[in-house]
C-alpha cells in the first residue's frame, strides 16, 4: 500500500541544480522586464524622455489614453514588484543563502549575485521607494516584512556592493562564467569596475538628502576602479532571433508592422535641435518631407507626418539591455567634481569629464568619432558657467543620453534637483489637467500591500519619494 | 388464442408511469411499457395482467374482450417506496434517508435537450446553481451545490456514471507566459462531463450535503452528480429514435447609438474605431474616407452587428436498440449532435456509442458491462479576455455604426496581395472577417469511460460487488493566429495534447438481514483504489515563413512545454443501517482514505456520518389532509486532499522569461538554461482540509398527494482550507501553500409540487425550486486582511475577507459621507479610490418554478428560472460606453456635462458639483474605463424564461394494421433560453462568467461572445 501511494514525487521539477541556472534566469528577468512593457514604457513615457503620441493609433497608446497622458496600469505596478522580487530578488538570494553548500565554494558566484542584488534593490527603491529589504527574500522567518525607509535601502545597496568587493577573487576560477554570465562572460575584473559604478550611483542618489555620503563618494572617486571603457559597460545582448529578441522591438515587429511605436519628446529634441546634436538622426527618424525634428508633448495626438519618432536603428531586435555605461561614469565623474562631493570643486577636471562623457555618448550612440570629439569641444566650457548652470548642463547631457533607458532617465531627471528645479523643466501633460509630475509607480495592491500587514499606505504616483527633494 | 393488447399505464396524475412491468399472471411472460407509459402484450381472455411499478401499487387486470386496457396506478401513499440512487450506486427507499436527494429522470432531461447536460439541470434543483460559461459551442457549465465551500481550485461536484467516478475537468492552457501573447487561457474548451450523451441517461440524482456524499471519500466534497445510464429492459426488444432541430439566435445584442460616425471629438477619423465622430446627419454635404480608401457620404448602419451573427442550428440525433429477457439484456445508443454557431465558421459535432449489457449466469453470479466512446470536434471557438488578437467581442461592438458589414465581410483580404484590409491599425482594427475565416481555436477529442460490474451472492442474504472502471480522454487542441494579423503581424499557432486517465475500483460486501422482530440491518464494507493520471504536452510557435502552413518547421521560434501529474487514493468504508418497522432509519457510514498527495504523516484521514429519517405518519393517527409526514436530520464529517506535489521544494525549469506583451525571451537564452525556485511557498505540513456539515430536513404530502413539501436547512463549516495563500511578494515567493481559513455556508431549500388542477384529462402541475444560501468566511489567518481567489483584470478582483461572502473588489468612486460620488474640481470626472468592496459575488436566492400541463396528450411545460443577487462585472459595457457605441453615449454630445455629485471645498466640506466636463467624449472615456470598476459593475439577478416544450403523443390506436410496429410517436415544439423577463444590466446576458468551472472565480464577462436563445422540434419514434 505505501508503495502504491508514494508516487508524490514531482516528474515535472528538480530538487537540485547547479546555481547557475538560477543566475541566468535571475539576469534574464532582469534584463527582460527593464525593457519590457512594464517598465520600459512607462518610465520612459511617465518621465517624459520619450512621448507616445497621445491617441494616434500608430502610437503606442493604440488610440487610447496611456502612459503619456498619466493612465498607469496597476498591472506594470505589480508585475516588475513581482518580477523584480520573486523572478530576480530571490532566486538571487537562494544563491547566496546556499552558498556553503556549494563545493568548491563559489566566492565569486556569490559576489556576482550580489551584485546584481544590489542593482535589483536600487531599482526597485528608485521606482517605488521605500521598499522591504532587511526582512525581505525570508519568508519562513518575516512572513510579513517591513518595508524599510529609502536610506536604509540605498545603505543596503551600498553594504551589499562591499561584500561581493572583499568576495570577488579574480585568481578562483569557480564564478559563473561563459553563457551563465551574461554581462561579462566570467570576467571578474570588469564585475569589480560595475560593483564600484553601482556602489558611486547609489550614493550618488542618496547624497542630496545624505550629505554625509559625500565623502564615500570621494573615495571612490580617487581610488578609481569604475567602468572605465565602453567594453566595460554592463549590459546584456539580445539577438536577432526570433524569442531572443529585446521586448522593445519585440511590440514594435508584433503590434505595428515593425514601425516604431515611440516618438521624440520635445524636451529632447528641442535640446538637440538647439545644439545641432549629431546624434540627432541617430536618436530620431523624420517623416518623410520633413526637414526639422519635430517632438510631440506627452499625451498630445500626433501626427505621423509631422513628428519624429524613435530612429529605428535604437529599437533593433538585438540592442543590449544597459545598466551601466562608460559615459554614465563620466558623467558622474563630472558631476561629482563640479559639485566637490567628497573632493574639492575642481571644474576645469568636471569639463574634461563632461566632454569625455559627450564624446563617448556620441560614439556610443553611432556618431563618427571625431564628429563626437569635436561636438564635445564645441560644447560650452563648464568653467564659464556658473555652477548652477554646469551642473545642469551635466544633468541635461546625462538625461538625454539616457533617454531609451527608461527608469535611469526617470532617476537621474529626479535627481537632479528639487522639485521645480530639474533638468529638464518638465511639466504635466496638459490632457491631464492639473495634477503634479509622475514621481514613481504606487505600491500594487495584490502582490504585496493587501497581503503584507506591515505594508504602508499607498502613495500616489504623483508624490515624491525620499531621495527625491 | 393470444391476441395482441396495448394500453397505457398513468399514475393519479394522468402522468405516463415510464417502464411498468406488465406480466401474464401464471406464467414468464411478460413486457414493459416504454417510457410514455405505453405497452403492447400478447394475451389470451383469460389471462390476468399484472401492473407493478417501484413506488406504486400493483394492479390486476382480466383481459376478457378488451383490446386496449388503460391502466392507472396509486401511488404507495402509506409506505411511499419510491426509491433513489444514493452514493455508491446503491438504490434506498427515499423515506429512509436521513437527507435530501433529488432525482431527475432522463426524460426529464431530454426534454428541451441540451448539448451539455450540466445545462439541462438549470432551475429544475434547489440548491443547485449552473452558470453556462459563454455563448461558445460545446462551452462549460459550472455547477455549485449549496455554495462554494473552498477557497482555492474547483467547486464542482463528483460526476460518477455507474459507479465510476468520471473526469469532469476543463483544463486550461496558457501560452507559456513571455511566448507568444498570451489569452489563449481564455479559450473555452468546455468541462467533460459536457461530453456526456444526455439520451443515455435513465436518471440523475443530486447528491449535496457530505452525508450524502460520504462513503465516496474527499473526491465528492462538493457534492455528487451520480448519473445511472438506460439499460436493456425484459420484454420485447425496441428501437426508440430521438431527433431534434433547433435553431439559434443572439439573445441579446447591445443597444448601439446610431447617430455618430467614428472620430475623436466630432471630427471623422477612419483610423478610430469608435463612435465619437461626427453627427452624420451633420455631414451629409460631405465625402469622407473609409476604410477601404473610398469616399463616401456617411450612413448608419444599425442592424450592422446583427447582420454578422447567424441563425446557428443544432441537430440531435439519437437511435437506441434495447431488449432483454430475464437472463440477459442489451442496449446500443448511438447519438450524433451537430451544431452550427451563431458566429460564422464555428461549429461543434459529436458522435457517441454505447453499449450496455448484462447477463445472469445463475442465481449467485451476474455481471455486467457498459462501455461509451464519445469522439467530438470543434472548430471556432471564440476567444475572450485581452491581449489576444482573435478576441471577437471588442473588435465586433467597436466596428463604427457607418460600417457596412457585408462591406467588410466582401474585403477582409486585399485579393492582390492576400493581405488583409483592416478596420483600422489600432490595436483592435482586425477584420472581423479576417479573425473569423483565418484564425481560431479548435479541438479534437476522444474519449472512452465504462466499466464492468460482477455480483456474487454466495448467501442470499449477501451480496459481494466489484465495480471497476476507467475514463480515457485525448485531446488536442489547436489555435491559429495567420500571418498578418494585428496584434500578432508574423503569426503563430498553439498545440496541445491533453491527456487523462481516471481509474476506478469498488469492491463492496453487502449484507442484510433481519436481526431481531420488525429490525433489519444492512450492512456494507468496501474498498476503493483511485488513479487520476493527467499529461499534456504544448507547443507555441511564433513567426511563420510561409503563410497558413502551421507547422513547427515552418516557426521561427517554438517553446515547448511538458506536464504530467498522478494521484492515487486508497479508501476503506463501511455503512451500517438499521430499519426499524420500515419508518424509523439510523444510518451510518465511516470512510477512511490514504491519498498520495499529502505528507506521509497525514496522508490517513476518516471521515463518517450518521443520518437518521423518521416517517411520523406511520406511528401518528394522522389527519385527512396529511397524506405522509417525514423528519430526517444528519451530520457528517468530510475530509480532502490537493493536487500532487505540493510538499515539497523543487526548482522549476524555464522556457521563457517575462516580458509585458508577450515578449519575454526564451530559454535557452545567450547558450544559458534556466530555473527558478517555486513561486508557491511548499506545504511540507499538509493536513487534510475539513469540512463538518449537518442538515435537518422534513417530506410532507398534503391532500391525498396533490402537494408535496421537502424543506431542507443545512449548514457547513469548511477549515483548513487548503489554499495557495498570496503572500507578500517581498518574500519571494507569490503565494504560501497552507491549510488556513474556514468558510461557512448555511441555507434553506424548499421543493414544493402542487397540482392545482386534476381531471381526467386535464393535469397541471406545479414544480417550485427554491434555495437561499448564506456563505461567511468566518476565520481567516490573522497575517492577511483578505484572500484573493481570483485576479481579474486592471484592478478587480475575487476575494474573500473575514465575516463576508466572496465578493468583487476594485477602484470604485470615491464618495462623501452621504454617499455621493465626489468629482474633480479640476476636470469635471468622477474621482477613484482604490479597493472598495464592491457586491458579492454569489446569488442570495434562487427560484426555479417549472408549470406542466396536461391534456390528453397534449403536454406543455415551461420553467421560469430567477436569481437575485450576485454581482457582475463587465468589460463589453465599459468598451461599448468608452468608445461611443453604445446608445446611452449619444446624449449630450454638443453641451458640456455636469455629472451629478458633490465637490470637496478647500475646508473639507461637500457641496453639489458645478464642474462641467468638457466633452462627451472625455466624460465617457475617462469614467468608465475598464479599470473603474465600480462603473462597470452591474446586479447580475434575472428573471429567464429557460424553456417551453409542447408535445403530442400519439395515441398507440392511430398505429394499426402496416403501421402497427409503430409503438409511439410523440412530437415537441421546444425552446431554450427563450426570454430574459427581466435583468439589470445593459447590453450583455446577466448569465456570462469568464471563468472556467477549474476556478473559483465568476462575476467577471470579459469581451464574451452572446449566449443564444434556441427553437426547435423535436421528434421521438418508438418501435
Amino acid at each position: 500500500c505505501k508503495k502504491f501511494l508514494d508516487v508524490n514525487e514531482d516528474p515535472n521539477n528538480a530538487k537540485a541544480i547547479d546555481a547557475k541556472l538560477l543566475f541566468s534566469f535571475a539576469t534574464t528577468s532582469y534584463v527582460n522586464n527593464r525593457a519590457g512593457g512594464d517598465l520600459y514604457i512607462p518610465m520612459a513615457l511617465g518621465g517624459q524622455s520619450v512621448a507616445g503620441g497621445g491617441n494616434s493609433t500608430l502610437g503606442i497608446s493604440w488610440g487610447t489614453r496611456s502612459e503619456d497622458a498619466y493612465v498607469f496600469s496597476a498591472f506594470s505596478y505589480g508585475n516588475i514588484w513581482t518580477q523584480f522580487y520573486t523572478s530576480v530578488g530571490a532566486n538571487l538570494r537562494d544563491i547566496i543563502d546556499k552558498a556553503n553548500t556549494y563545493t568548491p565554494k563559489n566566492n565569486n558566484g556569490v559576489a556576482q549575485a550580489k551584485v546584481l542584488l544590489a542593482q535589483t534593490v536600487y531599482d526597485l527603491t528608485t521606482i517605488y521607494g521605500d521598499i522591504p529589504y532587511k526582512e525581505a527574500f525570508n519568508f519562513n522567518l518575516y512572513p510579513s516584512p517591513h518595508f524599510d525607509p529609502q536610506k536604509d535601502v540605498l545603505d543596503s545597496v551600498v553594504a551589499l556592493v562591499d561584500q561581493a568587493l572583499v568576495l570577488f577573487d579574480e585568481d578562483n576560477e569557480t564564478k559563473f562564467t561563459g553563457s551563465y554570465d551574461m554581462f561579462y562572460g566570467g570576467d571578474i575584473s570588469k564585475w569589480i569596475k560595475a560593483a564600484k559604478s553601482i556602489k558611486l550611483r547609489a550614493l550618488l542618489t542618496m547624497v542630496d538628502k545624505e550629505p554625509a555620503r559625500a565623502a564615500a563618494i570621494g573615495t571612490l572617486i580617487t581610488d578609481g576602479g569604475l567602468i572605465s571603457a565602453a567594453a566595460d559597460n554592463m549590459k546584456v545582448s539580445f539577438a536577432t532571433t526570433a524569442g531572443k529578441r529585446n521586448p522593445k522591438y519585440a511590440i514594435n515587429l508584433q503590434y505595428n508592422g515593425g514601425r516604431e511605436f515611440f516618438y521624440g519628446s520635445p524636451y529632447v529634441v528641442d535640446f538637440m535641435n538647439a545644439n545641432a546634436d549629431p546624434r540627432l538622426p541617430r536618436f530620431f527618424d523624420r517623416p518623410t518631407g520633413q526637414t526639422a525634428y519635430v517632438g510631440i508633448e506627452p499625451g498630445a495626438n500626433a501626427n505621423d507626418a509631422v513628428h519624429a519618432k524613435l530612429a529605428k536603428t535604437i529599437h533593433v531586435a538585438d540592442q543590449p539591455e544597459f545598466v551601466f555605461t562608460y559615459q554614465e561614469a563620466l558623467f558622474y565623474q563630472a558631476e561629482v567634481y563640479a559639485r566637490g562631493l567628497g573632493v574639492s570643486v575642481n571644474m576645469a577636471r568636471a569639463d574634461e569629464l563632461y566632454k569625455a562623457a559627450i564624446t563617448q555618448s556620441c560614439i556610443f550612440w553611432g556618431v563618427a568619432a571625431a564628429d563626437a570629439a569635436n561636438f564635445a569641444a564645441a560644447r560650452p566650457s563648464l568653467t564659464s558657467m556658473t555652477a548652477a548652470d554646469a551642473i545642469a548642463a551635466i544633468h541635461y547631457q546625462h538625461w538625454v543620453d539616457k533617454m531609451d533607458r527608461g527608469i535611469d532617465a526617470f532617476t537621474e531627471w529626479r535627481r537632479s534637483g528639487p522639485e521645480g528645479s530639474e533638468t529638464p523643466a518638465l511639466r504635466p501633460p496638459s490632457v491631464v489637467g492639473g495634477t503634479n509630475l509622475f514621481r514613481r509607480f504606487q505600491y500594487p495592491g495584490s502582490s504585496e500591500i493587501l497581503a503584507n500587514p506591515n505594508a504602508p499606505e499607498i502613495s500616489l504616483f504623483n508624490v515624491k519619494m525620499w531621495f527625491d527633494l | 388464442q393470444r391476441r395482441a393488447v396495448v394500453g397505457k399505464v398513468v399514475d393519479e396524475n394522468n402522468v405516463p408511469i415510464p417502464s411498468v412491468s406488465i406480466q401474464i399472471k401464471g406464467s414468464s411472460a411478460g413486457v414493459a411499457a416504454s417510457e410514455a407509459g405505453v405497452f403492447e402484450i400478447h394475451a389470451a381472455n383469460r389471462d390476468v395482467l399484472v401492473f407493478s411499478s417501484v413506488g406504486f401499487v400493483s394492479k390486476e387486470v382480466t383481459v376478457g374482450t378488451k383490446s386496449t386496457i388503460n391502466v392507472t396506478l396509486v401511488r404507495e401513499t402509506s409506505t411511499i417506496e419510491e426509491v433513489v440512487v444514493t452514493a455508491m450506486g446503491i438504490t434506498r427507499k427515499t423515506k429512509s434517508l436521513g437527507y435530501s436527494v433529488q432525482q431527475i429522470a432522463g426524460d426529464e432531461l431530454n426534454k428541451a435537450r441540451e448539448a451539455n447536460v450540466v445545462n439541462s439541470l438549470a432551475g429544475k434543483l434547489a440548491g443547485v446553481r449552473v452558470t453556462a460559461q459563454s455563448g461558445t459551442l460545446g462551452g462549460s457549465s459550472k455547477i455549485v451545490i449549496r455554495g462554494v465551500s473552498s477557497l482555492g481550485g474547483s467547486s464542482q461536484p463528483i460526476f460518477v456514471i455507474d459507479g465510476l467516478p468520471i473526469d469532469n475537468g476543463s483544463p486550461n492552457i496558457a501560452t507559456q507566459s513571455g511566448a507568444a501573447p498570451t489569452g489563449i487561457a481564455s479559450v473555452d474548451y468546455g468541462n467533460r462531463a459536457g461530453d456526456i450523451n444526455p439520451d443515455d441517461i435513465e436518471s440523475v440524482s443530486v447528491l449535496k450535503g457530505a452525508s450524502a456524499t460520504a462513503l465516496y471519500g474527499a473526491r465528492a466534497k462538493n457534492g455528487a452528480i451520480v448519473i445511472t445510464t438506460k439499460k436493456g429492459k425484459s420484454g420485447r426488444s425496441s428501437v426508440t429514435v430521438n431527433s431534434s432541430t433547433r435553431f439559434d439566435n443572439v439573445l441579446k445584442l447591445p443597444k448601439f447609438q446610431n447617430e455618430y460616425a467614428q472620430g475623436t471629438y466630432g471630427v471623422y477619423e477612419v483610423a478610430q474605431l469608435n463612435g465619437w465622430g461626427p453627427k452624420i446627419s451633420d455631414v451629409q454635404d460631405r465625402q469622407f474616407t473609409n476604410f477601404l480608401g473610398e469616399q463616401e457620404t456617411l450612413k448608419a448602419y444599425p442592424d450592422n452587428i446583427k447582420d454578422f451573427f447567424q441563425t446557428g442550428n443544432t441537430f440531435m440525433n439519437s437511435v437506441s436498440f434495447e431488449g432483454g429477457n430475464e437472463g440477459a439484456d442489451f442496449r446500443l445508443g448511438y447519438s450524433n449532435t451537430t451544431q452550427d454557431g451563431t458566429v460564422p465558421n464555428q461549429s461543434y459535432k459529436r458522435n457517441s456509442l454505447t453499449l450496455n449489457g448484462g447477463r445472469v449466469f445463475s442465481p449467485q453470479f451476474n455481471a455486467r458491462a457498459n462501455v461509451s466512446y464519445m469522439g467530438i470536434s470543434s472548430k471556432g471557438r471564440p476567444v475572450q479576455s485581452s491581449n489576444n488578437p482573435n478576441i471577437l467581442g471588442n473588435v465586433l461592438y467597436n466596428i463604427p455604426r457607418t460600417v457596412d458589414m457585408q462591406k467588410l465581410r466582401d474585403n477582409y483580404i486585399n485579393p492582390e496581395t492576400g493581405q488583409q484590409i483592416p478596420v483600422s491599425p489600432s490595436r483592435t482594427g482586425n477584420n472581423p472577417f479576417w479573425i473569423i475565416n483565418n484564425n481560431g481555436y479548435s479541438g479534437d477529442l476522444e474519449r472512452i469511460y465504462g466499466n464492468a460490474v460482477l455480483n456474487y451472492k454466495p448467501v442470499d442474504w449477501i451480496t459481494v460487488t466489484n465495480n471497476i472502471g476507467l475514463d480515457v480522454y485525448n485531446e488536442f487542441r489547436k489555435g491559429v493566429t495567420r500571418n498578418g494579423t494585428i496584434g500578432m503581424l508574423t503569426g503563430g499557432f498553439t498545440e496541445a495534447n491533453l491527456y487523462s486517465r481516471t481509474l476506478n475500483n469498488d469492491l463492496t460486501i453487502t449484507a442484510l438481514k433481519p436481526i431481531a422482530k420488525d429490525l433489519t440491518l444492512k450492512a456494507l464494507v468496501g474498498g476503493n483504489i483511485y488513479e487520476q493520471y493527467f499529461r499534456r504536452s504544448q507547443g507555441d510557435a511564433q513567426e511563420l515563413t510561409v503563410d497558413q502552413l502551421y507547422s513547427f518547421a515552418n516557426a521561427a521560434v517554438v517553446v515547448t512545454q511538458n506536464f504530467q501529474q498522478r494521484k492515487r487514493i486508497l479508501g476503506v468504508f463501511g455503512e451500517i443501517e438499521f430499519n426499524y418497522k420500515d419508518f424509523l432509519f439510523l444510518n451510518a457510514t465511516g470512510r477512511n482514505d490514504w491519498s498520495s498527495t499529502l505528507p506521509v504523516n497525514n496522508r490517513s484521514y476518516f471521515y463518517p456520518s450518521v443520518s437518521s429519517s423518521f416517517v411520523f405518519t406511520e406511528v401518528m393517527k394522522k389527519p385527512s389532509w396529511l397524506s405522509y409526514g417525514k423528519v430526517r436530520a444528519t451530520w457528517a464529517s468530510v475530509g480532502s486532499d490537493e493536487s500532487p506535489y505540493l510538499t515539497d521544494f523543487y526548482y522549476n525549469p524555464q522556457s521563457a522569461g517575462f516580458a509585458q506583451y508577450g515578449y519575454g525571451v526564451t530559454f535557452p537564452f545567450n547558450g544559458a538554461l534556466a530555473y527558478s525556485i517555486p513561486i508557491t511557498s511548499p506545504a511540507y505540513n499538509l493536513k487534510p482540509q475539513k469540512q463538518n456539515s449537518y442538515e435537518f430536513g422534513a417530506e410532507l404530502r398534503f391532500l391525498q398527494n396533490r402537494i408535496n413539501l421537502d424543506v431542507t436547512y443545512y449548514k457547513s463549516k469548511t477549515s483548513d482550507q487548503i489554499v495557495a495563500l498570496a503572500v507578500p511578494n517581498s518574500t519571494g515567493f507569490r503565494t504560501l501553500r497552507t491549510n488556513a481559513g474556514t468558510v461557512q455556508n448555511s441555507g434553506w431549500e424548499i421543493q414544493l409540487g402542487i397540482i392545482p388542477v386534476k381531471t381526467s384529462d386535464f393535469t397541471w402541475r406545479i414544480d417550485g425550486n427554491f434555495s437561499k444560501n448564506k456563505q461567511i468566511m468566518t476565520e481567516l489567518p490573522e497575517s492577511i486582511k483578505t484572500y484573493t481567489l481570483a485576479s481579474g483584470w486592471s484592478s478587480l478582483q475575487i476575494r474573500a475577507e473575514k465575516g463576508k461572502e466572496f465578493g468583487i473588489y476594485g477602484t470604485g468612486w470615491l464618495r462623501d459621507p452621504d454617499g455621493n460620488i465626489v468629482i474633480d474640481p479640476d476636470n469635471g470626472y468622477r474621482v477613484t479610490t482604490g479597493d472598495v468592496r464592491l457586491g458579492n459575488l454569489y446569488p442570495s436566492w434562487m427560484l426555479g418554478v417549472n408549470n406542466t400541463f396536461t391534456y390528453k396528450g397534449f403536454n406543455l411545460g415551461f420553467l421560469v428560472d430567477i436569481r437575485k443577487g450576485g454581482t457582475l462585472y463587465s468589460s463589453t459595457v465599459s468598451s461599448l460606453r468608452t468608445s461611443g457605441m453604445a446608445i446611452e453615449t449619444a446624449g449630450h454630445r454638443d453641451q458640456p456635462i455636469i455629472d451629478k455629485g458633490v465637490n470637496e471645498t478647500a475646508d473639507g466640506k461637500y457641496v453639489p458639483n458645478t464642474v462641467a466636463v468638457q466633452s462627451t467624449e472625455d466624460y465617457w472615456a475617462n469614467n468608465f474605463v475598464s479599470s473603474n470598476t465600480e462603473a462597470n459593475i452591474f446586479d447580475a439577478s434575472y428573471v429567464k424564461l429557460r424553456e417551453v416544450r409542447i408535445s403530442y403523443m400519439f395515441p398507440q390506436k392511430n398505429f394499426s394494421g402496416v403501421f402497427s410496429f409503430i409503438k409511439g410517436i410523440e412530437l415537441g415544439v421546444e425552446g431554450r433560453n427563450l426570454w430574459i423577463i427581466h435583468d439589470n444590466i445593459p447590453h450583455i446576458d446577466p448569465e456570462a462568467n469568464f471563468f472556467t468551472n477549474s476556478t473559483v472565480g465568476e462575476g467577471v464577462e470579459f469581451n464574451s461572445v452572446p449566449t443564444t436563445r434556441s427553437i426547435g422540434f423535436n421528434v421521438r419514434l418508438k418501435l
